[in-house]
């Protein structure tokens, strides 16, 4: 690692951490909430990620969704989809998880301050947003106006609704939930969450949009908001693509001009609007 | 009643709209409230109405054999229900529930569709402020079928 002089120890030795508990937040997503073993605070930054592994089963890039003001307990929320994440839904409380991290650039907090701020989620999208959420409830008046935008698949995929809806109760956010798939036991929207975008209304220039979730539904989404007069540069996406190393050198991640663990994973929409619909980016 | 001219060019539909054209809709809308589980219209009945929600949310159905009563899409606050009466053979092709309580203007949309003949610029401003609605509205359906929160493949 003689190459790599800026870090000040192996960049890609894991720490462990303690499962101190798990839970199932649909069928196929879960949640481990993790204690450091060697009791040291994790500091973090909204739309930060880790990598994390099960010992032995391969690592997978995952936002932070915890409170960033609580440095003492780290949340991930995973949904299963291959090798890696199947590894660590099989762990349990007091298992151990290895974590390094935290990566990349999140969401630019500091421009959002006492401003309208829209938060788009769609399905497993929602957990890089929740640090901000936790910002507005332990500091209120941080944003004018927090606003959250949230769509899934059906009822069943939604997640944090207790959370999301005690925020709504405390007046912390407005909330607008829509479901893609229709079902009997779910009154409210339907549609995917870019068709709750046109009856919301906004201050233009004091507003700003941070958005997680399919890349398609971004996309969709901003021109929603670009249509509604909201400036470009108001546009935020959290993007995603596999990861390796996750520091910027072994171009994995890599999206034309930049490397998503480095540059992003939070980009302005502005910078990478030209790359979204370019084939195998 | 009629609703005010002034009323009328609050809704979002109808924001910048010339006053004169605001006057000919003001003559012949309603402004009427539905509670929730009444229906505003019913699919395969005579679409002669044109509906601009203020408040409250209405879900489009249709029944789907085996499956019952099926949500195709839900529509809220600043939106438009209803455009069958545009086109032959003036038929709704969705039934529409009202899931939270509505507040709308409701708009007589033979009398609608005869002064858009009468009256071809009236008729454009009225066709201009439906298609960005109806794409927006097609764009979303498109999405749904996308299935964007499934599973990676
Ligand atoms: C910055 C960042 C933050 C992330 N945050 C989270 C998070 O909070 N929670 C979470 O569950 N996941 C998150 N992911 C996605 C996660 O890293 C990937 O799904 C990862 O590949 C899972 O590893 P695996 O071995 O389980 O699946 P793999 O074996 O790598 O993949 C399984 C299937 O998913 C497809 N796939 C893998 N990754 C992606 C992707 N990113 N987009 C679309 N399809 C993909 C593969 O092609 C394959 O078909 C994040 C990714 C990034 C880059
Ligand atoms: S993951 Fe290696 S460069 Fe980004």
């Amino acid at each position: 690692m003689d190459h790599l002089p800026d870090f000040p120890e192996n960049p890609f030795i894991p720490k462990p951490f303690v499962i101190e508990e798990k839970k199932r937040e649909s069928p196929s997503v879960f949640s481990l909430y993790l204690r450091p073993i060697d009791q040291l605070p994790f500091y973090f930054l909204p739309g930060q990620f880790n990598m994390l592994s099960a010992i032995g089963g391969g690592e997978a890039a995952i936002s932070i969704a915890s409170d960033p003001t609580n440095p003492h307990i780290l949340i991930h929320t995973l949904r299963i989809v291959g090798n890696v994440t199947k590894a660590l839904s099989k762990l349990d409380k007091n298992d151990f998880v290895l974590v390094r991290g935290p990566y990349g650039r999140g969401w630019p907090i500091d421009l959002v301050k006492r401003k309208t701020l829209i938060l788009v989620a769609g399905g497993i999208g929602l957990p890089p947003l929740l640090p901000l959420l936790y910002i507005a409830q332990k500091n209120k008046g941080y944003f004018k106006n927090l606003i959250l935008l949230y769509g899934a698949r059906t009822k069943d995929d939604l997640l944090f609704m207790p959370l999301l809806y005690k925020l709504k109760a405390e007046q912390i956010i407005t909330l607008h939930v829509s479901v893609d798939r229709p079902s009997r036991d779910w009154k409210g929207q339907f549609g995917t969450v870019t068709a709750l975008i046109p009856s919301i209304s906004f201050d233009n220039k004091e507003t700003f949009v941070f958005s997680c979730g399919p890349e398609i539904m971004m996309r969709f989404m901003a021109r929603a908001f670009i249509q509604k007069n909201l400036p470009k540069e108001h546009i935020f996406f959290s993007m995603e693509r596999n990861m390796k190393c996750a520091i910027g050198i072994c171009g994995h991640c890599q999206l034309s001009p930049f490397f998503i663990c480095k540059d992003g994973p939070v980009f302005p929409y502005e910078k990478i609007e030209h790359l979204l619909t370019v084939e195998e980016l | 009643m009629n609703p005010s001219p002034s009323l009328l060019c609050e809704h979002p539909f109808l924001k910048g709209m010339s006053e004169p054209f605001i006057h000919k809709l003001s003559a012949i809308a309603t402004h009427l409230s539905f509670k929730a589980q009444s229906y505003l219209f019913v699919e395969g009945q005579k679409a002669d109405k044109f509906f601009l929600l203020q408040k409250g949310l209405v879900a489009l159905e249709t029944y789907f054999p085996e499956r019952g009563i099926l949500v195709i899409q839900t529509v809220g606050i600043g939106h438009v229900v209803g455009w069958s009466w545009i086109c032959p053979p003036f038929l709704w092709h969705f039934s529409a529930r009202v899931i939270d309580p509505v507040d709308a203007f409701v708009f007589d949309a033979t009398c609608l569709r005869q002064m858009m003949e009468e009256d071809p610029s009236f008729g454009y401003e009225i066709i201009k402020r439906i298609i960005p609605l109806m794409l927006e509205r097609l764009q979303a359906t498109r999405l749904q079928f996308l299935d964007i929160y499934g599973p990676p493949s």
